[in-house]
């Protein structure tokens, strides 16, 4: 008999202060990473301070860890932003759907994150960076508020690194210091001005609900982007993930089950439950 | 297995009673309470009220505890224990029996089996409910709130009973419908007497109000509609609804302990409550009861249906009789169904 709600303990091996309230906390279990897909989810917790659901933020292809970046709000991940190297994290997943890549393989890329958002982004984003030659143009135009809220500083330059692909990183008119020297514009302003086009190619976005709808219409209606081609994620508050506490669901659709990755031709069939 | 049919005096079902209390099974039965009446554990054949037409509470949680421990937890050093809190379920219920419930209330186990059992495997319900036997006695005189007729049941229906019963000129026909109602009688066979179908009162002929076809049919072409915003602007949203009825098993997953040890639980919870989708962000998917109380009616009439076959609801009427605000589900199924 298997207790569905039961988790594995993970242990912390690395953790990377990204801003003042977001970390990235590098995970393994028997010395290395778990088998997932980017885009799906687990519960992750401090335990006595309760589970959260957060989406994974490495590429699966990478087999030393596994990673989830995460911004303390509220008991949950308070707990868990105390925790320090070698300490246990309890995770239980991996759970949902996932980008499929091979939808994507032999096309152009564009990779659209805001804030936490970026997370799930950068799960898929390097996992088609690790078989960079199976793709063709990668575009990757990441947007926080302010400079001081941008997570992930360290390794754009890593990104920049692969052929044939673009990083452009974007802060929100008013969060930029005299020093910045990306772009200054909101994620869908900056997202129009970019020389994209719908045909054969995919585009994955996420973030806040305000960006990915004023991105979507860009992407639809601008650069001619079929909406099967649009990838975005739901985040409806979750608890089991196993399509049972029911408390995911949008219209018939159970977001932890059938989700949390769906095509803007989906979403368009959703009713608005979301 | 093939149905099997019994008379049985009033005077025997009293000895079967109390004999399978004194062979230690654990019999639940509506028993007078508080002034009122809950299902709850008797210890004689007397305490047992079968006069009520239906318990305040059903009896979903001897399947769905209002509080389960999923694990317990303790710390020692830098060292996480966990107990798996399936260990403490194993083998629960095995000599338990659900006496004198109502066909609605033994139709909502099934129901809500379909849910733990699809893909993952939630083997708390699954140890709990596989062990319950479940007599139930059939209505005679349901009331106002009731509809189980129009929710594919009947006053009279055996779906989800191991055993039922049913009342004529002073004593009982049992249908026994399972090998676990065969089992429960075997060692007191004496006080029962074999009898052909025949003989077993036809069941009534009972009318439906409205076919809750049209009512998913209502809701397949209407998320957005004025009717939701309008007939739920009254609704509190104290979530008794969800609470009282048998077949809502949304439930919430918490810590709770201290620097030592404690445990992981689940609790009942309720689509009635705002923070129930409330995103961390602040967003909320569903901001007025009307949305609410509409997701109530989606989940029970369509979403539910879309997914298993049935619907998530057994038409007990127990939301419409302790809603403080008088909200019927009867009365707004018919309407949903009255506008198809
Ligand atoms: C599929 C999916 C993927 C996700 N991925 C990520 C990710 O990669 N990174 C990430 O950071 N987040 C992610 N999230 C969101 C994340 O799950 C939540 O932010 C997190 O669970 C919050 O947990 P918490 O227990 O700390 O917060 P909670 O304690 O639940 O509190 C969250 C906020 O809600 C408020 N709140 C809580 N309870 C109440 C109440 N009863 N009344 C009023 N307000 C209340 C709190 O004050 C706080 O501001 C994801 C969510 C989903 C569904
Ligand atoms: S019992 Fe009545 S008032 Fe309370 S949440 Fe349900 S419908 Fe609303
Ligand atoms: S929704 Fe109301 S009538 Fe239907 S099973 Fe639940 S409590 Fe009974
Ligand atoms: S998170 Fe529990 S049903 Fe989806």
């Amino acid at each position: 008999m298997e207790n569905i709600y039961l988790p594995k303990l993970a242990e912390i091996k690395e953790i990377i202060q990204e801003t003042a309230d977001t970390k990235t906390i590098r995970l393994t279990i028997d010395g290395g990473s778990i088998d997932f897909l980017p885009g799906q989810f687990g519960e992750f917790s401090f335990i006595g301070e309760g589970e959260s659901t957060f989406g994974f933020s490495s590429s699966p292809l990478r087999k030393e860890y596994f990673e989830f970046s995460f911004r303390s709000s509220g008991r949950a991940t308070t707990g868990i932003n105390s925790l320090n190297q070698g300490d246990k994290i309890a995770f239980r997943g991996p759970y949902g759907n996932y980008f499929d890549t091979s939808k994507m393989k032999g096309k152009d890329l564009v990779f659209v994150g805001g804030g936490i958002g970026m997370a799930p982004v950068k799960s898929i984003m390097e996992y088609c960076l690790d078989e960079r030659d199976d793709y063709g143009k990668i575009t990757i135009l990441y947007g926080a508020r302010s400079v001081g809220d941008l997570l992930y500083k360290g390794i754009f330059d890593e990104w920049k690194k692969y052929k044939n692909t673009e990083v452009i990183i974007t802060v929100d008119p008013g969060g930029e210091t005299p020093d910045w020297t990306g772009k200054v514009g909101f994620v869908p302003t900056i997202l129009e001005q970019l020389p994209l086009k719908g045909e054969n190619s995919v585009a994955i976005v996420c973030g806040p609900p305000i960006m990915i709808k004023f991105a979507l219409k860009s992407l639809e209606e601008k650069m001619g982007f079929d909406k099967s081609d649009i990838i975005t994620t739901l985040e409806n508050r979750m608890k089991c993930g196993l399509g049972k506490c029911g408390r995911c669901n949008v219209g018939s659709v159970y977001v932890c089950k059938d989700g949390p990755v769906f095509t803007a031709k989906e979403l368009e069939s959703l009713p608005n439950d979301f | 297995m093939e149905e099997k049919y019994f008379e049985i005096s009033a005077e025997n079902l009293k000895k079967f009673v109390d004999s399978i209390i004194a062979d230690n099974f654990e019999v639940i039965a509506p028993t007078d309470k508080d002034g009122d009446t809950f299902y709850g554990k008797i210890s004689r054949f007397e305490e047992a009220n079968l006069d009520i037409l239906l318990p305040k509470m059903s009896y979903k949680e001897y399947l769905l505890p209002k509080t389960e421990t999923l694990l317990e937890y303790s710390f020692s050093g830098v060292d996480t224990e966990i107990k798996d809190g399936l260990e403490a379920v194993a083998g629960a219920n095995e000599k338990r029996v659900i006496f004198g419930g109502r066909p609605c209330d033994a139709g909502a186990g099934p129901i809500m089996e379909k849910v733990f059992n699809w893909d993952y495997k939630d083997e708390f319900f699954n140890e709990r409910f596989k062990n319950l036997t479940i007599v139930s006695i059939a209505c005679e005189k349901p009331d106002n709130y009731c509809f189980c007729t129009e929710m594919q049941l009947s006053p009279e229906s055996s779906y989800g009973s191991d055993i039922l019963l049913k009342k004529a000129e002073g004593k009982y026909f049992a249908v026994v419908t399972s090998e676990k109602g065969l089992n429960l009688i075997e060692p007191y066979i004496n006080l029962f007497k074999e009898t052909a179908k025949a003989q077993v009162p036809a069941d009534k002929d009972w009318k439906k109000l409205f076919e809750i076809e049209r009512t998913k049919s209502f809701l397949d072409k209407n998320f957005e509609h004025n009717y939701f915003q309008d007939r739920f602007l009254s609704c509190i949203g104290c979530g008794v609804c969800t609470y009282t009825c048998p077949t809502c098993h949304c439930f919430d997953i918490q810590d709770e302990g201290n620097l030592k040890e404690g445990r992981r639980i689940r609790n009942w919870d309720s689509c009635q409550f705002g923070v129930f989708t409330l995103h961390t962000s602040g967003h909320n998917p569903r901001v007025t009861q009307g949305d609410r109380y509409r997701q109530r009616l989606m989940h029970k009439f369509k979403i539910y249906s879309e997914k298993f076959d049935k619907y998530l609801c057994v038409g007990c009427g127990r939301c419409s009789r302790n809603c403080p605000e008088d909200i019927d589900i009867k009365e707004v199924a018919k309407d949903l169904a009255d506008m198809a």
